[in-house]
């Protein structure tokens, strides 16, 4: 036996003894002393001026915190189960099961060496908001023969510079609604399929296949880089000239919507940002509902008397996912009256672990998050719903 | 984990949400290392509190992005340093629910645990920081150097001496099968 081995065997096992987490009020605290402290800057040394903030940046980072959380705490969140009906729509709503903490395994997905790490495992889209549920509209189902496209017809964008085609093989376990779960945009999968797409431009709602047995789907994921990917600067050179449906379908906020509370809401997070761009408003909204330390992640909310779970949120500033992908999708839908950012929801889980090529997605990663239209680029992935699992 | 350097320049240029991101997700790290090395859980959150003003203060100082992780830890390592003198308390031992006993873990005993507790006390915050940054962040050499603003060889004799320390803490605790093997 080698002493020195031992020692470090010693002293390494010793100092990682303890998973200790700084308190979520020491992190409020301290930025709240952040906003009072003005940054050294060396008079030499002249910086440029404020950059694009990176979409990369912004969104890898969200997920890079999502896995660390993964990581250590996952087992501990209680589930947020997204109701799907079997009636002749979907609809996501908000009702819970019973027992939900059980860590059950959702589906497992084989994906290639060196995937990202960070995939967001879509399930389906909703366009039209209920004010306690999200469903789709006005369109229609085809039936799809193993391996041919998906989006024949499909108004879906998937330009080859923005996007990188991705394979997994999904192995359903207690998720088993028959709902194709693919990393980003679903273009091909090795079983009879029937595809539901909304409006008139067919955009993809989504693609029922049989609940039970593995499949293989190809699909394309958004390159949110800034090397040539989906750059802050591309979205926001993508103006606001949407399509008819888009714009019919993906913009209408019913009354009701918005309560005293979320006017005031949206106001204070339009007072944030001068600019006016979807980009930029987007990613305020996002911001705002995803950092303010005035607003908490709760899978038992605060009670709330409005039916609005945009109204509810702004009002208790408690909830989950549904809330704040609920909020930041009508934000940006009633920010500008004169031509709504067009919005929609998606339904499906959070990255799960990943071990080797085999990724392992839990129930309780069930989650809904908000897509934003770009011309040009397509639908555009935003997530304001807090880190929960980083500071809970 | 890999902060982005595009929101690391963002902070720099004095953008405050990018620094909130920045902050939720290494302000644990900071956390887990200033514990670490001050063993107090009082002392290392004002050292954690404390670095994270100082950090987003003097960020425009920092000439480049991709040594954010180095400048960041020796910042807080400097903060351990000044947060112990400035209480002048006893070291107290972290506290923590008992580890359940595992096959890997035997040695690890209540006894040994005092030990090593007891003669990391008595080794400076320096010494601390150089076991905690090899053996807790598994640091390489160069990075825990660039880490505590000293040459190589200066970590390797602090290494060396923290070590020595630390070796007869365990030396002497009679239950250990080290202790048999008789060479310090």
């Amino acid at each position: 036996v080698n002493t020195d081995l031992e020692l470090d065997r010693v002293l390494a096992g010793w100092l990682a003894e303890g998973a200790e987490r700084l308190p979520a009020e020491d992190l409020s605290a301290a930025l709240g002393q952040v906003d009072r402290t003005r940054q050294r800057r060396s008079l030499t040394t002249g910086r440029a001026p404020r950059a694009a903030l990176g979409l990369a940046a912004r969104f890898s980072l969200g997920v890079v915190v999502a896995l660390i959380a993964l990581s250590t705490a996952w087992t501990a969140t209680r589930t947020v189960p997204l109701d799907v009906g079997q009636a002749s729509t979907y609809r996501l709503d908000a009702r819970w099961a019973a027992g939900a903490s059980s860590p059950d395994v959702a589906f497992t997905a084989l994906v290639p060496v060196g995937a990202p790490q960070d995939i967001y495992w879509r399930a389906a889209t909703y366009d039209r908001f209920d004010l306690d549920a999200w469903s789709q509209t006005g369109g229609s189902t085809v039936g799809v023969s193993a391996g041919e496209s998906l989006l024949r017809g499909s108004a879906e964008v998937l330009p080859d510079a923005l996007t990188i085609p991705i394979r997994a093989t999904i192995r359903p376990a207690a998720f088993r609604q028959g709902l194709l779960l693919s990393p980003g945009t679903p273009v091909r999968v090795d079983a009879e399929a029937s595809v539901r797409t909304i409006g008139a431009g067919s955009w993809l709602a989504a693609v029922e296949v049989p609940a039970a047995a593995a499949y293989t789907v190809e699909a394309r994921l958004l390159r949110l880089d800034e090397n040539g990917g989906v750059s802050p600067a591309r979205l926001r050179a993508a103006g606001s000239d949407y399509p008819r449906d888009v714009a019919e379908r993906y913009t209408a906020v019913p009354p009701g919507a918005l309560g005293p509370d979320a006017r005031e809401l949206l106001a204070t997070i339009l007072a944030s940002t001068a600019s006016r761009d979807p980009y930029d408003l987007a990613v305020a909204v996002e911001a705002y509902l995803k950092e303010s330390p005035r607003f908490r992640y709760d899978t038992n909310p605060a009670a709330c008397d409005d039916a609005s779970v945009v109204e509810c949120l702004a009002r208790t500033r408690t909830g989950y996912c549904l809330h704040y992908a609920s909020t930041m999708a009508i934000m940006l839908r009633s920010a500008l009256p004169d031509n709504p950012v067009p919005t929609r929801l998606v339904q499906g889980f959070l990255p799960g672990e990943r071990s080797g090529r085999v990724e392992t997605v839990p129930s309780v990663l069930a989650h809904a998050w908000v897509e934003v239209y770009f011309e040009g680029v397509g639908w555009v992935p935003f997530d304001p719903t807090p880190d929960l699992r980083v500071t809970r | 984990v890999t902060l982005d350097r595009a929101l690391i320049e963002l902070a720099q240029q004095g953008d405050r949400d990018a620094y909130a991101r920045i902050a939720s997700m290494a302000s644990h790290r900071w956390f887990a290392l200033a514990l670490r090395i001050v063993r107090d859980h009082e002392t290392a959150r004002d050292v954690v509190q404390g670095a994270l003003v100082h950090i987003w203060r003097d960020l425009p100082s920092l000439r480049d992005p991709d040594s954010f992780d180095a400048w960041s830890r020796r910042v807080v390592v400097n903060a351990c340093g000044t947060a112990r003198r400035r209480a002048r308390r006893p070291v107290g031992s972290i506290d923590r629910e008992p580890a359940e006993p595992s096959v890997g873990d035997s040695q690890a005993t209540v006894a040994l645990r005092d030990e090593l507790e007891r003669a990391f006390a008595r080794l400076s915050v320096d010494q601390r920081a150089v076991l905690v940054l090899q053996y807790y962040e598994d640091l390489p050499l160069a990075e825990i150097a660039e880490s505590l603003g000293v040459s190589e060889g200066t970590v390797k004799s602090r290494l060396h001496a923290a070590r020595r320390a630390m070796r007869a803490a365990i030396e002497a605790d009679a239950r250990l099968p080290i202790r048999a093997e008789g060479r310090l």
